[in-house]
């Protein structure tokens, strides 16, 4: 299988949350059951943030104009980079990349140790106590390997009513958006930008952000973390420090195997201190 | 709609005006993102900036409740600048016709007027066309009109044919034109930015986009909701809107019309099965027993002189052989009498709930409907359940209005009486039968799964309660009781439940001698040779051959879009793709897309075009196209300039005694309003009905001079009943808010996430504040006006959500012609809610 | 021969259990450390391991702290110990030792106080990486369990973690090479933390001259075997 990508094109996004659902809906996430367990959000989005059961979010974001506003739209769920920093960072080989490009949870090797959490660049994965248990396990989108690998659009993707949303080869996709945003910029999108092309080592969401990156809510020119790729080093180079170290005492206990010392005594009424004899 | 979903893809610039599609009609973006991807532009025109207006290509803001003003300007823009498509206009709207000179205009009042009754007059004699000629209709042996005579068919005085004196050159100061350009010359731009608050550059900008479409072969589509219609003038509004697309030549054709969309997925079946008081199945008038107390009196004053209605004595007369079966004959009027009969005034919703709140009412049937939470100043209306001695709710789970009587309602059970009885509804998943989409469509869908436990499907439900009754009437009589032993009720299987393809099948109709079904309406007849239960749905369940759902019309679902005969690139029609009524014809009044000669004014887009010899066509033609012999060979009939069948002109009307509020749309003020009317001295729609319980809770701007207006969001569905009680969709819309500008906020020192109280004199309600920009106040008549907003979806009922109905506060004042309720617009106060 | 009594019985006690939970910490931390080992345990295995690393990270902490409050007579002495000025012999020392390590012990090391100016900088090494891992373990563990906290500082937590992780494993090689006695010079010196506490007079005199003649005169710690 090639490499495939999303594509989402925020210029023909109308925020109705439809994929929102859909993905909700396919992977059976639940939301809680009583009034008191929600908050007003003080905006169209809902919830405020991810979580480990909403793994897609359409967010919100307004900038006033003369005569009403700009208001942006994004679609909020894993980028499936290539350069996946969880996946670096996963001490127990839960997170994998898929040969979609997809990097997926295996929800079987996952810990709980919540390090792909803090070193996902964009805050992505997230983890819950798993009920009955005392562990917890991250979640988050991984582009409905179930489907995709079965020859179906993942779920967000078949909701869309817009075809904001379309799933396909990945190279498609990026010609796709390059020209999309070619048109938007000739119909005076200035800012209008592709996203997910090659942050990262190349998403496998591909991003027509029609407002440019800030104004989505985008990181421009996201890194794995430096903490991540020294995590990533550490590893390698204990190995070398183990191997000096061992090294060295090795030598040196080769070095003082022959060393033989006689019995030393001391008598403390003279201040006298009897040197052993060495053999 | 006249058109439909797809069709929006064919259009050019397209304008959602009272209507947030993107929100609430998420599939319609789907055709508008194509339309827009061709390089059509999508306008949004609305009080608030909302999800469409976030995808538009041009918003302009706009005071609820003053579109007239809006599309007054628009008309005045037009004529002013000979923007419309003169050719259209010309030969196929009423613009030449003359009207009497008694016909006036002044402050605000059409002559007619009778301030005692506060109604115009009914014989609407000013509003008439000056007559050049009158002729019968030709009911000859060979005459067109043959039918009447015919064995079987009842005695009826036929209509005069009046045909009105014209003046093709528009000059006429009495013509249709000249009196439409001298109403509308007084809506200056200046005047309309003033009243709607729209800035005048941006209203500008809006009236060039659009009156653009008025170049031959472009298409502007409008589409519309309640944001239209919820009006003291609403009916005024798609009039409006109608006469726009008249005059930009935009009526008829690929890619335009007058776009309703539905708010509901079955509304569109609802009204054409008349779920209403005032019309019987297939939009026939409901008999009164003031006007129509016998067949004859019906028929003669129903039966219009010209247009496809002429042919109204065969539909209703199939509908009462349905109803009726073998009962009805033509000695017994075809049991016309068993028909129920109001007394002309009026039973719409709001005149419904004054009546039960004055005690003159003693049971309701509430089928899927939330009246508790939904109706206008409900808090009235749930006074009004008081006084009822019994009332059915009958819905997927409690609503508002089963338990009206409780604590969570504020009520106090003790002192309320009513017997309430709440029947579990099977939902759409588990039921068979079709649905009509605002497209008109009807589709059928299967059953999913078994409903649960004592959930029965509506049909199932009427059924038991149809043959109960019947039973009750049969075993004790009472007055009249064949009005329900002899009702034809055998939609039963052999188990003796519910079946509805055999409501389907009587739907359509078929010959009453060999149960055979016909093959559409045009093979009705008056003389009780043919049943039908609702006529424009005739021709879509024609199958004799096969009783399976699939195989039928509304069953059939080719998804490749095919051009017609002698065509080469399809419209988007799919003709072979479920049915549209009537007779799957996809786009209303479609020879209007062509010119007189049966050229299409745009050939890269056709629905319909004369080669010469015969009519090619991607739709099923809105006229008579082709003649066919007994031999069934069709001869093509030769273009003329008939594009309108359905209205007894036979052309569009700018000009119509058919509103009960004047011929032309006139600005006025909402019921309540925050500013005077600076059209006239004549501040609310002058014919409108105010019930004292409107009347006595009525705010002046000086209490109350916020303007609110209510609204849907996609994640929520109606009074929500069904979708606060789904945990996904709360979690992405939690509680019930209301929206306000930055500027109103800080005067009301109120912030985001504030509980306020916004209230009047017909209620209060909590809900949190969501300050955004995308309110902002009108500056109207030099006077800052602000407009809050605020969903209607919440209420007391409910697991997940709970909240305050936005309906404690609209009033229960409706639309002169319609009686819908005025809920987008009315006055209230808002303060921040004391800790 | 004499001996000089130079851990007590408490200190050999607390060492004993900062073994076992250094050692129980040091393996469970492994497994998490070579994703190979995790896939090769199983998720049981390292859920496991994850409750094992918890119990012994609450006795690695808390065990030197009650020390401290149980026995301030103790702590003091250790203070005492780990903060001195160097003077001229431990920097000889320091400046020898290496070469000492190395060749055979054939270097002549100068006499040294209770605590060798080497064995001072080796604990020193050791507290710091503890309390590093200690801190930044606590961290991960609220970061984890839900406590909010800000992803980036959890992240270099982490690193924190990992690499004193690393540091510490690597000084613990060194500590239990010379201390345990594996190297042939360092011979014996195992019974001072898993023995009787005690060092002959001749071990003694060897390793920290200037003090053995200071117990040997005093006496009171002395015995004969």
């Amino acid at each position: 299988m090639a490499e495939t990508a999303i594509l989402y094109d925020a210029s023909k996004c109308t925020a109705c949350k439809g994929c929102q659902i859909a993905c909700k809906q396919w992977n059976q996430l639940p939301a809680p059951l009583t009034a008191e367990e929600y908050e007003f959000t003080k905006s169209y989005q809902g919830p405020l943030d991810l979580d480990p059961d909403t793994w897609l979010l359409m967010t919100f974001s307004e900038v006033s104009m003369d005569i009403g506003v700009e208001w942006n739209f994004m679609r909020h769920a894993c980028f499936h980079c290539t350069d996946a920093a969880c996946e670096m960072a996963c001490p127990v080989g839960a997170i994998t990349h898929k040969e979609t490009g997809a990097v997926v949870i295996d929800q079987d090797k996952c810990i709980g140790c919540q390090y792909c959490v803090n070193n996902c660049p964009f805050s992505i994965p997230r983890a819950k106590v798993i009920g009955g248990t005392d562990y917890a396990k991250s979640f988050k989108c991984w582009q409905c390997f179930d489907r995709t690998s079965a020859d179906k659009d993942p779920a967000c993707v078949t909701a869309c009513p817009t075809d904001a949303l379309e799933y396909g080869d990945r190279a498609e996709m990026v010609a796709k958006a390059k020209a999309r945003v070619d048109t938007l910029k000739e119909q005076g999108f200035d800012k209008a930008e592709i996203y997910g092309e090659n942050e990262v080592g190349g998403m496998h969401t591909i991003i027509v952000a029609h407002r440019g990156l800030e104004a989505h809510g985008l990181i421009r020119d996201p890194k794995v973390p430096v903490a991540t790729n020294l995590l990533d080093l550490a590893k390698p180079l204990s190995a070398v420090g183990v191997g000096v170290v061992v090294g060295a005492l090795g030598f040196s206990f080769a070095m003082g195997s022959k060393y033989k010392r006689g019995e030393h005594s001391y008598d403390e009424k003279t201040d006298t201190w009897t040197i052993g004899e060495v053999e | 709609m006249t058109n439909h979903w797809i069709d929006l893809k064919n259009s050019d610039v397209l304008m959602a005006i009272g209507v947030n599609n993107a929100e609430n009609h998420p599939i319609s973006m789907k055709w508008v993102t194509e339309a827009k991807l061709a390089g059509a532009k999508f306008v949004v025109v609305d009080p608030r900036f909302t999800r469409s207006a976030a995808v538009a290509d041009l918003y302009a803001p706009l005071r609820s409740g003053t579109d007239i003003a809006f599309y007054g300007g628009l008309f005045n823009y037009i004529m002013e600048n000979n923007l419309q498509h003169d050719e259209y206009v010309k030969a196929y709207t009423t613009a030449s016709w003359l009207v009497t000179p008694d016909y006036a205009f002044s402050d605000g009042l059409f002559s007619g007027y009778d301030t005692a009754t506060a109604k115009y007059a009914a014989d609407k004699a000013t509003w008439a066309y000056q007559i050049e000629s009158e002729e019968q209709w030709d009911t000859t042996e060979t005459g067109k009109m043959a039918w009447v005579n015919g064995a079987g068919t009842p005695a009826f005085t036929t209509p005069t044919i009046k045909n009105a004196k014209k003046d093709l050159t528009l000059q006429d100061p009495n013509c249709v034109w000249q009196l439409m350009k001298a109403h509308y010359s007084r809506y200056t731009p200046e005047l309309v930015s003033s009243i709607t608050g729209t800035p005048l550059e941006r209203l500008l900008e809006v009236y060039e986009l659009y009156a653009s479409t008025g170049e031959p072969g472009k298409a502007g589509s409008i589409l519309y909701a309640m944001g239209q219609t919820q009006h003291t003038y609403g009916s005024q509004n798609v009039r409006a809107m109608a006469m726009t697309q008249l005059l930009l030549g935009n009526m008829g054709v690929a890619g335009g019309g007058v776009n309703a969309l539905r708010g509901e997925s079955n509304v569109q079946g609802s009204t054409d099965m008349a779920m209403l008081f005032h019309i019987i199945p297939g939009y026939m008038s409901s008999p009164t027993s003031v006007k129509h107390p016998k067949l004859a009196d019906y028929l003669s004053a129903e039966t219009p002189a010209g247009s496809y209605w002429t042919n109204k004595p065969k539909f209703l007369i199939s509908l009462l052989k349905e109803l009726y079966g073998d009962y009805a004959t033509v000695d017994n009027d075809y049991a016309y009498d068993m028909l129920p009969k109001y007394d002309g005034s009026n039973h719409s919703h709001i005149a419904m709930f004054e009546k039960m709140y004055n005690g003159e009412m003693e049971g309701l049937f509430c089928w899927g409907q939330n009246p508790a939470q939904a109706g206008p100043n409900c808090g009235m209306e749930r006074k009004a359940l008081e006084k009822l001695k019994w009332l059915v709710a009958i819905d997927l789970w409690e609503t508002e209005t089963s338990i009206f009587w409780s604590e969570k309602a504020n009520a106090t059970p003790a002192d309320i009486q009513t017997e309430v009885f709440l029947l579990p509804a099977a939902c759409h998943y588990e039921k068979q039968g079709e649905i009509a989409n605002s497209g008109r469509w009807i589709q059928w869908r299967y059953k999913a799964v078994e409903p649960r436990q004592d959930q029965k499907d509506d049909l199932e439900i009427c059924t038991e309660l149809v043959l109960k009754l019947k039973e009750l009437y049969a075993a004790e009589g009472g007055a009249n009781p064949e009005q329900i032993t002899e009702l034809t009720w055998d939609y039963l299987d052999d188990a003796g439940h519910a079946d509805i393809t055999k409501v389907a099948r009587a739907l359509n109709g078929y010959t009453v001698a060999d149960n055979s079904l016909v093959k559409n309406f045009t093979l009705l007849a008056a003389d009780g040779s043919t049943a039908c239960g609702n006529w424009i749905y005739s021709g879509y369940w024609n199958n004799n051959d096969s009783n399976e759902p699939a195989d039928q019309p509304t069953g059939a679902r080719n998804d490749v879009d095919e051009p017609g005969e002698g065509l080469t690139e399809p419209i988007g029609s799919y003709l072979g793709w479920s049915f549209a009524w009537p007779v799957n014809r996809r786009v209303i009044y479609n020879r209007a897309s062509a010119d007189p000669s049966g050229k299409p004014w745009n050939e890269n887009k056709i629905l319909v075009k004369w080669d010469g010899t015969k009519w090619l066509r991607n739709d099923v033609p809105d006229f008579g196209f082709q003649v066919v012999d007994a031999d069934g060979v069709a001869t093509p009939t030769p273009p003329n300039s008939t594009a309108f069948i359905m209205v007894p002109e036979g052309a569009g009307r700018f000009f119509t005694p058919g509103m009960a509020d004047g011929p032309f749309p006139e600005h006025y003020e909402p019921f309540e309003a925050p500013v005077e009317n600076q059209m006239s001295s004549t501040q609310i729609n002058p014919a409108i009905t105010i019930y004292p319980t409107a009347a006595e809770t009525r705010g002046t701007a000086d209490e109350f001079p916020i303007v609110m207006t209510t609204f849907r969001l996609t994640e929520h569905w109606q009074s929500g009943v069904l979708t606060r009680n789904l945990p996904w969709l709360v979690q992405t819309m939690p509680k019930m808010f209301v929206e306000l500008s930055r500027e109103l906020a800080e005067e009301k020192s109120i912030v985001s996430g504030d509980n306020v109280v916004i209230e009047n004199k017909r209620g209060a309600i909590t809900a949190y504040a969501m300050v955004t920009d995308r309110v902002k106040p009108f500056t109207i008549g030099g006077k800052t006006v602000h407009q809050i907003g605020t969903p209607w979806h919440w209420g007391y009922a409910g697991v997940c959500s709970i909240g305050g109905s936005a309906n404690e506060l609209s009033p229960n004042v409706g639309d002169a012609n319609t009686m819908i309720p005025e809920s987008k617009a009315f006055l209230v106060n808002i303060r921040k809610q004391e800790v | 021969m004499r001996y000089i009594q130079r851990q007590s019985a408490f200190a050999r006690g607390l060492h004993w259990i900062h073994t076992i939970a250094c050692m129980s910490l040091f393996v469970t931390g492994l497994m998490l450390f070579i994703p190979a080992v995790a896939s090769a345990v199983g998720l049981g295995a390292m859920q496991g391991a994850r409750t094992v690393h918890r119990v012994m990270a609450v006795i690695f902490i808390a065990a030197p702290l009650l020390a401290v409050v149980v026995n301030p007579k103790g702590f003091k002495h250790f203070l005492k110990n780990m903060f001195y000025k160097w003077d001229a012999g431990d920097k000889e020392f320091m400046a020898k030792f290496f070469p000492y390590l190395f060749t055979g012990a054939k270097q002549h090391m100068p006499e040294q106080k209770e605590l060798k100016s080497g064995q001072a900088l080796s604990d020193w090494m050791l507290f710091a990486f503890a309390i590093a891992i200690s801190i930044s373990g606590v961290f991960l563990w609220l970061s984890a369990s839900g406590v909010a906290i800000n992803g980036t500082l959890t992240l270099w937590m982490l690193v924190a973690h990992d690499v004193a992780f690393v540091l510490l494993g690597l000084m613990m090689f060194v500590h239990i090479y010379l201390g345990a006695g594996v190297f042939q010079p360092y011979r014996g010196s195992v019974r001072l933390m898993f023995g009787d506490g005690k060092v002959s007079e001749s071990d003694a005199l060897y390793h920290w001259g200037t003090w053995a003649k200071e117990e040997l005169a005093k006496g009171d710690k002395v015995s004969v075997e």
